[in-house]
């Protein structure tokens, strides 16, 4: 199988050098008679020529992407608190926690594969899935009462070690008429209006500790991870986009999805992050303002540079462990 | 790593390229139909005019050109009607304490008289309630933002926000507003009336075309300097006021740079007008002589992160300006008198506290902020234009008022 992906990539590779080469390099290569069958199951763009030498060709099959969010090791859900939260060591109520993924890659060694999803509202489009972790009830007071930690999709071969997605919304659909988006945007709460826009990823945890006053809590340390710096209103005619594009991208080896979940620890988040005490004149936690001093920490651990907005490793609140 | 990532290119590019079918990585921009199956509505909109719904006549004054209406939302007088009783409705917030109007008061112009407006929570803003008089016209909205340039897309803000307030709270209580809007009996006919072609057209999205229609006829442009400018009343203003417009009007003063035009603001934008996004550092502060603005509030630059943007803000319109007291974006000068003021000094000195520093030298103020030395006769005449710009019948226009009974 390994053999035949290579094949596969090195007419294409040559592509990137001669662009209009590809359709002629693959007529070189017609499929032999009687392959019509194979073809129609193989995945967009891939030319379903067998090789000699070479086991049954691979078939799109269904994949289910598993995810898990917790706090520590215990599950994240609306309603429970959490002690041990941050450099203070905060007791700390759920208070939020869903994002979006996009570009999703299965790999096998260094190959990637990517994930066709499939349309399922009021989840996912072919582009765009939504993880959503909050019931609404509790202190997760912005949510929504559903709830989703599965992707689905479909994807060509089997025997995947390791998966790649982005976190949020491309920027191609990030800006768009928000009365016209298709599922999962509509409804998802996670509408960013200020930046006409959407929060690419939302976790709060809520401090339990109280103001000076002892009366008032603290404010919820928020942690809202958007493009920012946006230009460019589609409204009149502008095409829209931001300098600080805060999508990090996530990399997990070991990955199978057959047999393993992606962990959201929002735990790891807050290592770095005072939650009980909030910098005067700024907004409380993390809404990815340049200006916010509690934002660095939080964008370290998210897998983002600060200062670019561009993913800087796998963010470490991301893990893989068996189903 | 970056191995890897070259491999993934090619994947990409591959599979992008050489394949008849749709592209898993590079779908075509900007529309969302190619990859996305389920567009619910492919107007955009209500999708035009439908039957039975009346096109809104703008009746305008003179001199006014024709507000851009946006082709997914033509105005209509029920969606007018729809959105006048929902601006007023404090059942549009998340504990139904807070309307529109509580931040927009009719007889301040559409502003609140406070420094900063109070959100449905209790939360203070760190902005001044703007007046909503011509905000049809206006090229962007609030203070500082180039993104937001129609009201569909601003009014979803005060609806939705929670940075870096909570305005009206909607934010995770839609049900339950959409529930308390579906209990009075006048919304059963309006709805329906001002989107006759929809099923069930009680929707958030249909609550923001209607608040967007309502504030289109926010119309005003019957003041007394209209009066005299374009219905050729030579009488309408005092010989102190006209000589308040000719001071309005000079080099010496240089207001009419940023506040000119028939809205008397440059950040207009209107029928066959491009928007132009103009924003202006007024010399307000200079904290620590670098130009600082006090954080969190240091207008574009919240924004766009553009070092220069430092301290810009939109220059309001003026009409009503006796109206709207307090000013500028923080409501930090109360009275037309202190704003002459601060603009004869070239900007703004504040020689303690925090905010210490000498407006005059931020090196990001407009070149248009120029000192100048005013008599307090011409001070008081140059106030008494600015009252004539008052419009009393937009200030008491019962179309505009609360419909709801008292």
């Amino acid at each position: 199988m390994k053999v035949r992906s290579a094949f596969l990539l090195v007419p294409c590779a040559a592509l990137i050098t001669f662009a209009y080469a590809c359709s002629d390099s693959a007529s070189n290569n017609p499929p032999p008679a009687g392959d019509a069958g194979s073809k129609a199951d193989a995945a967009p763009g891939v030319d379903a020529a067998p090789l000699p030498d070479s086991g049954p060709p691979p078939t799109v099959g269904p994949v289910e992407l598993k995810f898990e969010a917790r706090v520590g090791a215990e599950p994240f859900a609306c309603g429970k608190t959490y002690a041990g939260i941050g450099t203070s060591s905060a007791t700390a109520a759920a208070g939020d926690l869903r994002f979006f993924i996009h570009d999703v890659k299965l790999l096998r060694g260094t190959e990637e594969v990517p994930v066709t999803l499939d349309t399922r509202a009021p989840w996912q489009s072919a582009r765009l899935a939504l993880l959503d972790f909050e019931d609404k009830t509790g202190e997760c007071e912005f949510g929504t009462s559903g709830t989703n930690d599965i992707v689905k999709g479909s994807v060509l071969g089997t025997g995947f070690d390791g998966i790649t997605f982005k976190i949020g919304v491309p920027e191609d659909l990030n800006h768009l008429n928000k009365d016209l988006q298709p599922a999962p945007l509509p409804g998802s709460g996670l509408n960013w209006d200020w930046t006409n826009g959407y929060i690419h990823i939302a976790v709060q945890l809520n401090s339990m500790k109280l103001e000076s006053d002892g009366v008032a809590r603290v404010p919820p340390f928020y942690s809202h991870v958007g493009s920012t710096q946006c230009s460019g209103d589609p409204a009149d005619g502008g095409t829209p986009g931001c300098a600080l594009k805060n999508r990090p991208t996530v990399r997990l080896s070991g990955f199978d999805p057959t047999k393993s979940k992606i962990v959201l620890d929002a735990k790891k988040l807050y290592e770095g992050s005072n939650i009980d005490v909030n910098t005067p004149d700024t907004i409380p936690g993390c809404m990815s303002s340049p200006s916010d001093p509690e934002c660095p920490p939080i964008f370290t651990r998210f897998g983002l540079d600060f200062a670019t907005g561009l993913p800087k490793g796998s963010p470490v609140i991301f893990s893989v462990e068996p189903r | 790593m970056k191995w890897v990532a070259v491999g993934g290119l090619v994947v990409a590019a591959g599979l992008g390229a050489c394949s008849d079918g749709p592209s898993v990585d590079v779908p075509p921009r900007p529309s969302v139909d190619a990859s996305d199956a389920t567009v619910v509505d492919p107007d955009g909109g209500d999708g035009g005019i439908a039957d039975g719904a009346t096109p809104y006549p703008f009746s305008l004054p003179k001199g006014f050109p024709t507000p851009s209406v946006p082709a997914n939302n033509p105005l209509t007088k029920e969606k007018v009607a729809l959105g006048r009783h929902l601006f007023y409705d404090k059942r549009l917030s998340g504990n139904g304490t807070l309307s529109c109007a509580g931040c927009h008061e009719q007889a301040r112009a559409f502003t609140d008289g406070r420094p900063f407006g109070i959100g449905s929570t209790g939360q203070v803003h760190r902005r001044n309630s703007q007046t909503l008089a011509n905000v049809a016209y206006a090229a962007t909205m609030t203070w500082a933002n180039p993104v937001l340039t129609t009201l569909e897309e601003q009014a979803r803000v005060p609806m939705f926000g929670i940075d870096p307030i909570v305005e009206l709270g909607i934010r995770g209580k839609e049900d339950e507003v959409l529930a308390a809007l579906r209990a009075e009996e006048k919304y059963s006919t309006l709805f329906p009336a001002a989107f006759p072609a929809q099923a069930d057209p009680l929707t958030l999205d249909n609550v923001v075309r209607a608040l967007a229609s309502f504030q289109r006829t926010l119309i005003s442009g019957r003041s007394a300097f209209d009066r005299y400018r374009y219905d050729g009343d030579a009488n309408a203003l005092t010989a102190e006021q006209k000589r308040g417009m000719e001071l309005f009007g000079s080099e010496t003063l240089e207001c009419f740079h940023c506040h000119g035009g028939f809205n008397f603001t440059d950040a207009v934008a209107f029928e066959g007008v491009p928007v132009e996004r103009r924003f202006h550092n007024t010399g307000l502060y200079n904290i620590g002589g670098a130009g600082a603005f006090p954080p969190g509030n240091q207008g574009l630059i919240d924004f766009t992160g553009v070092a220069s943007d430092m301290g810009k803000f939109k220059a309001p319109t003026l009409r009503n300006i006796e109206k709207t007291a307090p000013y500028m974006h923080d409501g930090s000068i109360a009275t037309l008198d202190e704003v002459l003021d601060h603009y004869a000094a070239g900007g703004r000195t504040i020689t303690s506290g925090p905010y210490a520093g000498v407006g005059k030298s931020n090196p990001f103020k407009s070149g248009f902020i120029v000192s100048f030395t005013i008599s307090p006769e011409d001070k008081a005449a140059v106030i008494a234009f600015l009252r004539s710009l008052t419009d009393e019948a937009f200030l008491t226009d019962p179309s505009l008022s609360n419909p709801w009974p008292q």
